[in-house]
């Protein structure tokens, strides 16, 4: 199997006032090509700074980070920035859209980035394939929260990532929402072939996918393949 | 998906500049109301300056164009010898065309009345002045009286003495035909013809006057045209060494252009300071929005970094944004500066000894523009690096959200770029580098000044803070010290802002003082001189009996300083080192005494008294200038010497006096009891309402009194005050303009706490605070911060008025402050209101609500 | 525009330097410590000179009034004569015949023996009318004939400018002798002979004699003034 995120040695700690503040410790992992994978774990437990680290939004303090065979270890911010616009999607807990650009458009930025062509047509699809296409030309707060992260999906997959991130999806959405939602990233997950990565502490949530990473004090404590995967 | 994989990375994107334009204007369009307020700093800023600048070149090329009627001719060669007779030959052949003046005192007889009169007689030979005119009644009158023996007699004269069209007045030997009434000569401001009225004869008839003999006292003129293509100045400096050997001096228009100008350079200089206070409000405008602006945009740019973009593209798109606002804001405010520009002239336009056209100056609109760019992107920099550090983790995590600086080398660029930006730009507003460092130290200094306070501040409340003080209270100040505050941005901004306006309005008043003069009717604009002590009383009567205030009578004694602590005139050493003190023995002084002292000055050191006591040493008052010059202090003897008798005094005191006043002003004066019986004259100062008074009451007095001299000041101080008041006007104008840019940005700094406050609120709102909480919290917070950063600005603005006072304009630093104690009390008012208002939003909605919407 | 309030004050303080005076006095008799220049050496000299009168008595404009205008050097042609007369210099500058009435009764507290009256050029000059001036110029000289009733009295002949106007310029001109004859006094024709119109003799002003000029004017005073002496 092919992997796509090999994490060695991985460790991070933080400097303040002087101490030095371990939040993470040590991790091992990989992650195949095309998996779907859950980092779960009690808040304070790492997992952030976890997903941050693999995704390369951090520098890690020890151990290495190779992302698509990229080692991100090595590369500066701005070449950081480059590899997760063409390698990697996000989803976060709060949408994070652009509030000043409209829903098409901030589907549209990646595809932009990248300099890519027929952007309209691209993205206009993608927001119809997450049923929101006759909302194109909203700005987010005309939104609601389900949408946004509908929008927010779209934009995750239009640079067609290898690998997605998604930081606790669902986590500022009501049950039903969040079902839909859940639905939606996974069904496009499959379709798209990506590798998802999703950071949570709904267990349920991370049921679903084929692998739990449980992270606990900033140590990878358990490895677990899920019931899906068998 | 369609999108083809790549799976080798590309790490070596180039930037897409159309892509980061186009997302800088998308990113524009939702936050149009917020860069309002970064606009409305520099239109204001662009607008002040433009306006300002666009008048200076207008006045500046009119001065031009028309000092060219004030002189009447390109070049004015004068004496008052007749020429050499091997200068004579060079005399007559300069120009392409030429005109001789002789002018003289000589009494006139009045054929019709008998009365004499002593009038200026011009003699005029050819067809001088080549620029403007010869004012006359009739018009026609200003040539005709050259072709016979005609005369022009000054219009206030003919009043004076009933005199009509086609009388006769007697000049020397001859009498000559009254042809015309004159109003206006070129180069004729008002001042010159103040001594004695002027009347124009043809210079043909000057010989047979026989006025012209050994021993006149005549003044030669001649008048020069010349090609357009000469080079007027260069040719009268070649002459000049020349000329000078037989004592004849040249005006040139360039020469009387400057003089002009240099009339106005108090007006200019006040103008370029408000131009640069003004743009420098809209600088701090500029960097205030902005940094509030950046602060908002965390979030979107950490984002942007999530998806891809880098650093230095984040950057750039906003500095694009910031850059495309400058600009239309400079257009905008070039535009209603212009708009400013063309009411200006309006006012100003028959106060000017000539026009001022209100055309439109594009030199001063492309200026404003480039500067309004300039400064947009300079200031804004300084927020907009930070950008360049702002982690794409803050979309993980909130806590990053404090985006400061650091240490960032790049900001000591930034701060360098400002500091030569100010430099440069000061250098275009005053020439002169020692200004420019001082100015932009000053500025450098008011700065330190604000964010030490607002250190100190914060340092003192963290260390004052008790527990036992309301939860209210403490809450209110710990907002100003807590992580993520606003104190040094805000007390930097208030306090600049405030000082810039305090500064303006001090500087205005204090010009005002100057420009103030005799407005009203008790300033004196007739004067009376060598009034015997015995005429003293029948001149009173007359100028009773005429309606007349005696706004000041003055006696005057002749005295000369024998003695200064036993030195005397012999005893000097013999070398130029007492060359001072040499004059001041052989100079005499006019001094009066009295027992009080005049509006026009004040003690500076000792104690004034007004008395002498018999016997005792006498106590004088001596003009700090003098006292400076001769080394003079407190407590030293001086000997004078009273036509004989000789006076034991000694320095009581030393006086401020302001000369610029019109009154009489001493550099000595005695206590009274000692002078009465000296020989002594007196003056009396008056004031006339009308030309036509004025020439009954002088009759009347001559009649009576011929000894007694009379100046009549009244058209003078009537060309001075229309001047003096406009200039007021466009002073009181310019400042206003500015101090509104004051208050927007004052605004603009305030807002700046807005977003940061927000969630502050609602988070309380959440627990449960009330609204009169979390009003009196917000409302003290600010408080504090408003009444101190005013505090520190008005100080601070005393400190640059006392500077400019005395080194820049050189005039009297008085500081009036009530202006300064109200502009406080506003200060402090405006801060709280506006930030009461900030919250207001909050405080009317549901917290929720207010979370959602204020993305 | 404060450069146009200054050129009002210039003119206002010009004005008044025009009538203010210079009082060059009386050093050599009333100062303590510092006998100006011409009376330092002389054998107690009981007898004064006294030169009433304005600028050009004054010496105006001169570095050194004290030794340099007329009176002085008058005094050191009474020194080289070796004379018992010591000069007092009553000059005012600007001084008008009204003026020089009006300060008379100061300076006669003085003893006077010889009493010069050189006044009514600022008279003639501001074009006060004749009788005015030769009214009070008779006032100036009934006093110092009331009260030093044997003081031998010289009066200096005045001029003015042509230019002024031949009618005006002959009346004022007979001013002085019509006074010497009527008072008795002894008459200086032209105080300013030889000097009056010659540029280099005069100062920028064309008015005030040079160092040089003086000289003259005091030669021309000398060879009436030695006669009186």
């Amino acid at each position: 199997m092919e992997t796509i995120l090999d994490i060695t040695n991985l460790s991070k700690t933080y400097k303040s006032a002087g101490k030095t503040l371990s939040v993470l410790d040590d991790i091992n992992f990989n992650i195949e090509t095309g998996s779907a994978n859950a980092i779960v774990g009690p808040s304070g437990s790492g997992k952030t700074t976890l997903l941050g680290l693999c995704a390369g939004l951090d520098r890690a303090t020890l151990g290495s980070v190779v992302l698509n065979g990229v080692n991100l270890n090595n590369l500066s911010e701005d070449k950081r920035a480059q590899v997760r616009n063409q390698f990697v999607g996000f989803i976060f807990q709060n949408f994070q859209l652009l509030p000043t650009l409209t829903a098409l458009e901030n589907v549209m930025v990646p595809l932009e980035l990248r300099g890519e062509k027929n952007i309209r047509a691209r993205a206009l699809d993608l927001l119809d394939k997450v049923g929101l296409a006759s909302r194109g030309h909203h700005y987010p707060t005309q939104l609601s929260g389900g949408e946004q992260q509908r929008v927010s999906i779209a934009r995750a997959f239009s640079n067609a990532p290898k690998i997605l991130f998604a930081d606790e999806p669902t986590g500022n959405l009501d049950a039903e929402t969040g079902e839909k939602v859940q639905k939606l990233l996974f069904d496009l997950n499959k379709d798209a072939g990506t590798t998802l990565i999703l950071v949570t502490h709904d267990l349920e949530l991370a049921g679903k996918t084929q692998r739990i990473l449980r992270i606990k004090g900033g140590k990878l404590v358990a490895d677990e393949k899920t019931a899906i995967a068998q | 998906m369609s999108t083809e994989y790549n799976n080798t990375p590309n790490l070596k994107r180039s930037v897409q500049w159309s892509w980061l334009f186009k997302m800088a204007w998308r990113d524009s369009r939702r936050n149009r109301s917020r860069l309002f307020l970064f606009v409305s700093s520099i239109i204001l800023g662009i607008a002040a300056l433009v306006a300002i600048y666009s008048f200076g070149y207008n006045l500046r090329e009119d001065i031009n164009s028309q000092a060219a009627t004030l002189v009447g001719a390109d070049l004015v060669i004068s004496g008052n010898k007749p020429a050499d007779k091997n200068l004579q030959p060079m005399l007559d052949s300069l120009g392409t065309e030429h005109s001789q003046e002789r002018n003289f005192a000589s009494m006139v007889l009045f054929n019709k009345s008998g009365d004499t009169r002593l009038v200026q007689i011009r003699a005029l030979q050819g067809n001088f002045p080549y620029y403007g005119n010869i004012e006359t009644t009739p018009v026609s009158a200003s040539k005709s009286f050259r072709t016979g023996q005609y005369a022009i007699v000054d219009a206030a004269l003919m009043q004076q003495y009933k005199a009509r069209l086609n009388d006769s007045i007697k000049i020397g030997n001859l009498t000559f035909l009254i042809a015309g009434t004159l109003n206006q000569a070129p180069g004729q401001t008002g001042l010159s013809a103040g001594i004695a009225p002027v009347v124009y004869i043809p210079m043909q008839y000057l010989e047979k006057t026989g006025l012209v003999d050994k021993g006149s006292r005549i003044n030669y003129n001649f008048y020069y045209k010349f090609d357009k293509s000469t080079d007027v100045d260069k040719l009268a400096e070649k002459l000049d060494a020349q000329l000078d050997k037989s004592s004849l001096h040249y005006e040139t228009i360039e020469t009387r252009k400057q003089n002009t100008g240099r009339a106005f350079s108090d007006l200019n200089r006040f103008l370029s300071l408000v131009g640069f206070i003004a743009l420098l409000l809209g600088c701090i405008g500029v960097a205030s929005a902005t940094q509030i602006y950046v602060r908002e945009k965390v979030a979107s740019i950490a984002v942007l970094r999530c998806l891809g973009v880098k650093a230095s593209e984040a950057f750039l798109i906003f500095l694009i944004q910031i850059a495309g606002i400058g600009l239309i804001g400079s257009v905008i405010g070039a535009a209603l500066g212009t708009l400013v520009q063309q009411l200006l002239p309006m006012v100003l336009k028959d106060f000017l000894p000539f026009s001022v056209t209100s055309s439109v100056s594009w030199l001063a609109l492309g200026q404003g523009v480039v500067l309004g760019i300039i400064i947009s992107v300079l200031f804004a920099m300084l927020p907009l690096i930070s950008i360049r550090n702002i982690s794409p983790l803050n979309t993980l995590r909130s806590a990053f959200e404090n985006v400061s600086l650091g240490r960032d080398p790049l900001r000591w660029l930034v701060y360098l770029l400002i500091l030569g930006f100010m430099l440069g730009f000061s250098y275009l507003q005053l020439n002169d580098w020692k200004a420019s460092i001082a100015f932009s130290v000053a500025i450098l200094v008011a700065f330190l000044i604000l964010t030490l306070m607002a250190l100190v501040l914060m340092w003192l409340i963290k260390l004052l803070m008790k527990a036992s003080w309301s939860y209210l209270v403490r809450q209110g100040f710990a907002n100003l010290y807590r992580p993520n505050n606003q104190t040094v941005i805000l007390m930097v901004s208030i306090g600049l802002s405030t000082a810039f306006i305090c500064l303006l309005i001090f500087m205005q008043s204090m010009l005002i003082k100057q420009v103030t003069l005799s407005a009203s009717g008790n300033q004196p604009n007739m004067i009376l001189f060598d009034i015997q002590t015995a005429q003293e009383k029948g001149v009173l009567d007359i100028t009773k009996k005429y309606k007349m205030p005696v706004i000041q009578q003055v006696p005057i004694v002749t005295i000369k300083l024998d003695q200064i602590n036993n030195k005397t005139a012999a005893t000097l050493p013999k070398d130029s080192t007492a060359d001072n003190l040499r004059k001041a023995f052989g100079y005499e002084y006019r001094v009066t005494y009295r027992d009080y002292l005049t509006s026009s000055e004040k003690i500076a050191e000792g104690k004034w008294i007004g008395k002498a006591e018999e016997g005792a040493a006498i106590p004088v008052s001596v003009d700090e200038r003098m006292a400076r010059r001769l080394d003079i202090k407190l407590k030293d003897k001086l000997v004078f010497n009273v036509q004989g008798t000789p006076m034991n005094t000694y320095v009581a005191s030393l006086r401020k006096v302001n000369w610029n006043k019109v009154q009489t002003n001493f550099q000595v004066v005695f206590p009274t009891g000692v002078l009465e019986e000296a020989p002594q004259f007196h003056v009396l100062l008056t004031h006339v309402p009308s030309g036509e008074a004025s020439s009954k009451y002088q009759q009347a007095i001559v009649k009576q009194y011929p000894n007694v001299s009379i100046v009549d000041l009244g058209l003078v101080l009537t060309i001075l005050d229309q001047i003096l008041d406009k200039i007021g006007y466009v002073i009181r104008f310019m400042s206003g303009f500015s101090i509104a840019t004051g208050i927007i940005v004052l605004i603009a700094s305030v807002r700046i706490s807005k977003y940061q406050r927000i969630k502050e609120s609602v988070l309380l709102r959440t627990l449960g605070g009330s609204r009169k909480q979390i009003l009196v919290i917000t409302a003290l917070e600010y408080l504090f911060l408003g009444s101190l950063s005013a505090l520190t600005g008005i100080l601070i603005a005393v400190g640059g008025a006392w500077l400019l006072a005395k080194y820049n304009f050189e005039i009297p630093f008085q500081v009036n402050y009530i202006p300064a104690l109200i502009l406080f009390g506003l200060t402090a008012a405006l801060t709280i209101i506006i930030g009461l208002l900030n919250s207001r939003g909050v405080l009317n909605r549901p917290p929720l609500e207010v979370l959602r919407s204020d993305t | 525009m404060i450069k146009y309030k200054i050129a009002a004050f210039l003119l206002l303080s010009g004005l008044l330097s025009f009538t203010a005076c210079e009082s060059k006095e009386q050093k050599d008799k009333v100062d303590t410590s510092a006998d100006g220049g011409s009376g330092e050496t002389k054998p107690k000299p009981t007898k004064t000179v006294l030169f009433f009168g304005d600028s050009l008595t004054a010496g105006y404009g001169l570095d050194d009034p004290a030794s340099n205008s007329y009176p002085s050097v008058v005094q050191e042609k009474i020194k080289a004569a070796n004379l018992p007369y010591k000069v007092v210099n009553a000059g005012n500058s600007g001084e008008t015949s009204a003026g020089g009435l009006g300060r008379i009764d100061w300076v006669l507290k003085q003893k006077v023996d010889v009493f010069v009256l050189e006044l009514g050029a600022n008279d003639g000059l501001r074009g006060i009318p004749v009788s005015e001036t030769t009214k009070n110029l008779q006032a100036i000289i009934n006093k110092v004939k009331a009260k030093y009733p044997d003081a031998k009295l010289v009066i200096t002949g005045m001029q003015i400018p042509p230019s002024m106007g031949a009618t005006y310029v002959n009346n004022f001109k007979a001013i002085f002798p019509k006074l010497a004859a009527k008072n008795n006094m002894t008459l200086v024709p032209f105080l300013l002979d030889k000097v009056g119109g010659i540029a280099k003799l005069n100062q920028a002003d064309g008015i005030h004699p040079t160092e040089e000029g003086a000289k003259i004017v005091a030669s021309n005073v000398w060879t009436v003034l030695k006669g009186v002496l």
